[in-house]
Order: structure tokens, then sequence, then C-alpha cells
């Protein structure tokens, strides 16, 4: 029986394990979880995770969730692995799981508490709390400087002094990712300093391309009007159609380089290289499979409304928060 | 070189990790940070953790922090460690690790800026903050629920079904242990409906036995000072509001 990986691509951890499947050519099945159609909190879902989270997988029998236990699983269980995603070395490892730990209530807890109170709740109908943003971009700030001074401190490429990625390169990775979503002037302001940070984001989503970018794929179709006329302010023009998409790789923002390409825009997608098939967990289950090199590059919307076939946008919202009430459309691949 | 591990018992991973270290007969020297006296801010500190924060460990030139993976390095560096701490096979280990990542954002989140908030803070010369309090509660609830309903709901004496304790167990029961210096209503409270959470806290404590009250000591002191001070000020004020924490003259 196939792995079976419940994750929403809005939802920073769900992403990292996704990637870690396709780098490694881990056979799974992706069972798409919406959150913000309120799909994790199903009574369906509760089977899979009781505690209504993202993501989980199940292998078998054997059901697991939060994304670092999910991550280290799958390094250990299934054959091919490199070593580096998770050495055998008790003294690197436990490195490893020292970052892993630290991420949870440093850049995990500022990043996603920050992202969620000052961009995406005005725009969902939530109430902005100012308190806790400010809370939550001090810790943000820390932990961007404790990654730039302690934790990428040591010559490599990677966290630890690498020059390979780890499974923690991958998590703390696609947790910063979810500040694309900010303003840029609150994105250069938060990164702008520091210029490891900034290079090894750069070298986890290289070493691990083309996954990383399509996992990261921003999906347009599932905003609904007034979200997406709310945060069209905040993005330079975006492309009119997936077919025109620059092939400028994405950039971040340094103290003294301007931006290289407009935000929102990526690089054409590539296939996937493993046989992967798509479900959409909820009451309309479509079952889409997406196999082999010759497959188009192109992804097309899949609307679930006729008004919505038309709209082409290519923003990332990334908005991971359980309790958002914002409405989605499932993007897939033709 | 002996391992070194750098802890403060009123911190609750610090005394999961000397507990551990005891109950399996690791060599080891104790180094005492006093959080209370600001030991752990210091520059001298620093160069062990960073961070500033406790446990932390040094083995040879080997320096390690945070609780979890200090528990599994010794586990698996350390001969002698039997298998239930943080067994090999693979499922079960994923499953422990499960625990503890869950342990952060939850049970940890909630009780430890509870506890702190409504009781400990004047010790470490901060105020108390009942806003913090009352937000950290709710998450405290409902993680002891999870506990009682999904983390202890297999036949077992421990988490997951175990019937011998893992790492997992001596974490997150150190946490709890910190409910201890609470108002005794307001313990009664938050603990007195989960009846497989205190069954579970007296497994553990039973298996790490005498090592657990041992190590639990300074926080049971700690406890004794607190409610001695609220008695004094029921008395002083006439039997006013048993629930109002003093500033602590320890």
């Amino acid at each position: 029986m196939k792995l079976k990986v419940y994750a929403d691509r809005m939802s920073q951890p769900s992403r990292a394990v996704i990637i870690f499947c396709k780098v490694n050519v881990i056979d799974y099945e992706e069972i798409k979880v919406l959150i913000s159609k309120g799909q994790h909190l199903t009574s369906e879902f509760a089977e899979i995770n009781p505690m209504k989270r993202l993501p989980a997988i199940v292998d078998g029998r054997f059901k697991l969730f939060e994304s670092h236990a999910i991550l280290i699983y799958l390094a250990c269980a299934f054959p091919g692995v490199a070593d580096h995603w998770y050495p055998a070395d008790v003294a690197k490892r436990s490195r490893i799981h020292s970052v892993l730990d630290w991420h949870h209530s440093n850049l995990r807890r500022g990043a996603d508490t920050y992202v969620s109170n000052a961009t995406i709740a005005p725009v969902v109908g939530r109430p902005l709390n100012p308190q806790a943003a400010a809370e939550a971009e001090t810790l943000l700030s820390s932990s961007l400087s404790k990654l730039e001074s302690f934790w990428l401190k040591d010559a490599g490429r990677f966290l630890l002094g690498g020059n390979q990625p780890s499974i923690a390169d991958l998590s703390l990775v696609c947790e910063i990712m979810e500040l694309e979503v900010l303003d840029e002037k609150d994105r250069a302001r938060f990164l702008g300093p520091h210029k490891k940070v900034q290079r090894w984001i750069e070298n986890t989503r290289s070493a691990t391309n083309p996954h990383f970018d399509e996992v990261h794929e921003p999906q347009p179709s599932l905003l609904p009007d007034r979200l997406y006329h709310c945060l069209i302010p905040l993005l330079p023009s975006a492309p009119t159609s997936h077919c025109q998409r620059s092939a400028a790789p994405r950039r971040y923002l340094t103290a003294t380089t301007p931006i290289e390409a407009p935000r929102g825009v990526l690089p054409a997608v590539h296939a996937s290289r493993s046989s992967v098939s798509h479900h959409r967990f909820g009451d309309s289950l479509e079952i889409i499979s997406r196999t082999g090199p010759t497959r188009a590059s192109v992804v097309a919307i899949k609307a679930t409304t006729p008004a919505k076939r038309k709209r082409e946008d290519s923003q990332h919202t990334g908005d991971n928060n359980t309790n958002s009430k914002q409405s989605s459309h499932h993007q897939t691949p033709k | 070189m002996t391992l070194k591990v750098y802890a403060d018992r009123m911190s609750q991973p610090s005394r999961a990790v000397i507990i551990f270290c005891k109950m399996n007969g690791i060599d080891y020297e104790e180094i005492k940070v006093h959080i209370s006296k600001g030991q752990h801010l210091t520059s001298e500190f620093e160069e062990i953790n960073p961070m500033k924060r406790l446990p932390a460990i040094t083995d040879g030139r080997f320096k390690l922090f945070e609780s979890h993976a200090i528990l599994i390095y010794l586990a698996c560096a350390f001969p002698g460690v039997a298998d239930h701490w943080y067994p090999a096979d693979v499922s079960t280990r994923s499953r422990i690790h499960s625990v503890l990542d869950w342990h952060h954002s939850n049970l940890r989140r909630g009780a430890a800026p509870y506890v702190f908030n409504t009781t400990i803070a004047p010790v470490l010369g901060r105020p108390l903050n009942p806003q913090a309090a009352a937000e950290a509660e709710p998450i405290l609830s409902s993680s002891l629920s999870k506990l009682e309903s999904f983390w202890l709901k297999e036949n077992g004496r421990f988490l997951l079904g175990g019937n011998q304790p893992s790492i997992a167990d001596l974490s997150l029961v150190c946490e709890i242990m910190q409910l201890e210096v609470l108002d005794e209503k307001d313990r009664a409270r938050i603990l007195g409906p989960h009846k497989k959470v205190q069954q579970w806290i007296e497994n553990t404590r039973n298996a790490t036995s005498p090592h657990f009250d041992e190590v639990h000591k300074v926080l049971m002191k700690a406890k004794e000072k607190l409610q001695n001070q609220r008695l004094k000020a029921a008395k002083n004020e006439g039997g006013s509001d048993m629930k109002k924490a003093l500033p602590s003259r320890m």
C-alpha cells in the first residue's frame, strides 16, 4: 500500500514533507486537505489525525503527524534516502534535533504568528491583534538573527556547517518562504540584513529544485474575489498567463541589490519525476495523475465555478492558519 | 572527560535530563546554573549555549542544547540505556518524536507561561501577568485533555500504550510537575478532571524512583514556601482572596 501524505501546500510543514518525498523519489499519494475550506476539521480527517493538523501520513496501518517526526520516519524507513538528510552519526543527528526543536518556539512561532496577524487576518475577517503581532515580530527578528549568527556560522552552504541539506534546512526554509506573502517593505526589513540567511535559502532551493519551486507554486485560483482584490495592491503586476511566466529566478531583497525579478513570478513548472496522484480530500474527490517527463509544463487553472475560470493570478498567499476563513480553489495540472 | 549537565532544577526540562542520567547510571557532573540569579545570562554560560537556555550539555568537545535533543543523544551515545527509553523500532520511535514535537506547542506552551505568570515570575524579579496566564490556560487545559483522550488512550501505563517509560514520559511529566507550585484550588481545577493523566504521573514517578522525588525536592520546597505565603496573606487580609500570589521572599 502506497504512502499517503495528507497536506495543504499552503502549510509550511506540508511543503517540507512533499519536497522531501519528491527529492528522494518516495512513491506516495498526495491527498490535499484544504485548511481554508475547513477540511482538516472534518471527522473524516480526525480519523487520520485527531489533532486536526497538517501534515499527516499513513503508511499501511501506521499513522503519523508532526512534520519533523514524519521527515525523520521517511528518512529512516525508505531506502535510498541519502545520509545527509538525517545523518547516522549520533552527534550530527543530535545537532539536527537541536535546531528542529529550537525551530518550534522560535522561527516557527515568530514567523507563523506574525504573518497571520499582520497580513492575512485583516483580509479574511478576523481581528488583527497588534500586541501578538508585535511580540511575534520581535521573536521572528531574533530568530532570523540567531540563524545568521549561530546556526549558519560555520563554513558550509547549509545549517550547522553542512555542505548538503538536511531535513532541518528543508523545514526551516519552507517556514521562511511564508514571508513571501508580506508587503515588500516588511519582507525587506526582516530579511534584508541577513545575507547568510538569504544565501542559505537560495542554496536550499537550488539543492531541491525543480521540486522546491513546483511545490511553492502559487495557487492563483484559490482566492475569492474580495481577498484577490485586497491583495492586488501588495503585488507588482502579475503575469497575464501562466504560459508567459518569466524564467528569471526569484531573488530575495538585499540591502543594496534591487530585486531582479518581480515577486510572484516563478520559473516554468517542470513535470515531477515521480508518479504522483493527487486527491482532494473531502466531498468531491478528484483523482488526477501526473506522470513522466513528457507531460506539458504549463499548468492550467482548474476552477470549481465557471465565473472563476478566467481569473489569472500568480499570487501565493501561504495562509496556513487553521482558523482562516479564506476559501480556496484547487489548482490541478492537466 | 565526564559529561557535564548544565541545569537548574527549577527548570522542567533540566529535571528530565538529570533524572534520565541518574536512572541510567550515566556518569555526569551537574553544574548548577541558577536562572533566578541570572546565571544563564552570563557571557560564561553563553559559551556553553548561545541561546542562554537550560539545560545544556558538554560531552568532551561536543556541546548540545534543547532537552529533547539531549535526551535522544544520551539514549544513543551511552551504553546500557534500556531500549524502552528510545526504542530502536522506527515506528515506535517516530511516535515518540511525534509526542515530543506536539509537546513544544501544546503542553509546554500552555503550562510554562501559565505557571510563570500566576506564580513564579516574582521569584525571577518579574511581575505576574494575568493576561498572559489567561491566554495560556486554555492551551494547557486542552493539552491535558488531549493527553487524557489520545496520548494515554491505549492500554498501558505510559504514553502511546507503553508499559515502560520513554523519554517522552519523562519530559512531559516533568513539565506537568511545575503545576505543583500553583494554588491548590487552581491545580485541582486544572488537573482534577484528568484521571488517566494523574495515574500516568504516578506511574512515571514510581518507575523513576527514588530519583524523581530527589530531583523534584527544589520544586517542592518552592511549593511549600509559596503555600505558606498564601496562608499568611490570607490571615493578614482576614481570609480574603486565596488565589492572589504574593511576591516571593525566596
